[in-house]
């Protein structure tokens, strides 16, 4: 079987994944948002949340700043600063590999 | 509006969505002509302390009240300053487009009728158009625009008329100017916090499961 990558460009896999493109996409429209901010506008479980801003923090892609404020814990999220290219990156990797398909649907015709 | 709009949308406009926190604002705006028919001469400097103490102390109550509901509710996002748009051209244009008649109608008026000159009110349509600018832009979704839009031209409306003074009930229109753009301030403000709400329901449940 052919591998795919030899006819369109590598995404990055880290970022492709919905749930964590959703957080990435809230947080570039933002300097930084909090948990719930997040989980609201997302519609996330809080489980899959939390596994998800672990991934982005492990990939390098988001900052995570805790602070315990009247014994609850406040879980601020933000993006580093090489990720707003990164997500430029990938968007313009997407149009690529759109583009590409176009083209080849086109020569089929 | 597709998910990555409704994300982008509620990420960069969360404060400005979150207007219902200046509505005792508002209410003072629209209340104003019956504030201004209080006897303030007669009354003692206690009196008129004590009055502008319970104002402003409503307002910082009020104020931290729903800041608490929207963090509760909705959590805390800071937005980014000065955030350059795609159609920044676009932006500029809407806002000169709304403002060049204003400034030439009230030119006009000076001009025109100087034996009755523009009072104050001819301030607040530039007021509004300043505190509406955000809600005009082209970046905006399109029923927030719409609402805006629609506010600015009843707001224009009635300034004009004030200002020309041939209208049926101007002397009405006059005494009651403030209360009209406190209305539409808080109507404004009570549409900017449905749209929030709405936005915010339609978030898939955990479609990315």
């Amino acid at each position: 079987m052919p591998d795919p990558s030899q006819f369109f460009p590598e995404v990055n896999r880290v970022i492709h994944e919905p749930a964590r493109l959703a957080i990435l996409t809230v947080l570039s429209a933002c300097r930084s948002a909090d948990f719930v901010f997040i989980q609201r506008t997302t519609g996330l479980t809080k489980g899959n949340l939390s596994v998800q801003i672990s991934r982005l923090e492990e990939a390098g892609l988001v900052t995570v700043e805790k602070r315990i404020k009247k014994k609850k814990t406040l879980t601020t999220i933000s993006l580093t600063r090489t990720t707003r290219g990164e997500l430029a990156r990938y968007w313009r990797t997407l149009d690529q590999i759109r583009e590409q398909a176009i083209a080849g649907t086109m020569s089929f015709e | 509006m597709d998910e990555r709009n409704r994300l982008t949308f509620l990420a960069a406009n969360y404060d400005n969505l979150r207007n219902l926190r200046f509505a005792p604002v508002y209410v003072l705006l629209i209340a104003d002509p019956w504030i201004e028919r209080l006897d303030w001469y007669h009354i003692s400097d206690r009196t008129f302390f004590a009055r502008v103490g319970v104002a402003l102390g409503t307002y910082v109550v009020w104020l931290s009240r729903m800041n608490a509901y929207y963090k509760r509710r909705y959590g805390h996002a800071e937005s980014r300053p000065g955030q350059p748009t795609k159609s920044s051209w676009k932006d500029a244009a809407i806002v000169y487009i709304f403002f060049l008649p204003v400034s030439v109608s009230i030119c006009l008026c000076v001009v025109l009728f100087t034996q009755h000159p523009p009072g104050m009110f001819a301030i607040l349509p530039f007021l509004l158009l300043l505190a509406t600018t955000k809600g005009l832009l082209p970046s905006n979704v399109e029923m927030r625009r719409s609402y805006y839009l629609a506010a600015d031209a009843l707001a224009l409306l009635i300034a004009l008329a004030l200002m020309i003074r041939r209208m049926p009930g101007h002397s009405f229109l006059y005494t009651y100017d403030e209360t009209f753009f406190g209305i539409i301030m808080l109507v404004i403000a009570i549409l900017d916090h449905v749209l929030l709400i709405r936005t915010f329901r339609q978030a898939p449940r955990d479609a990315y499961a």
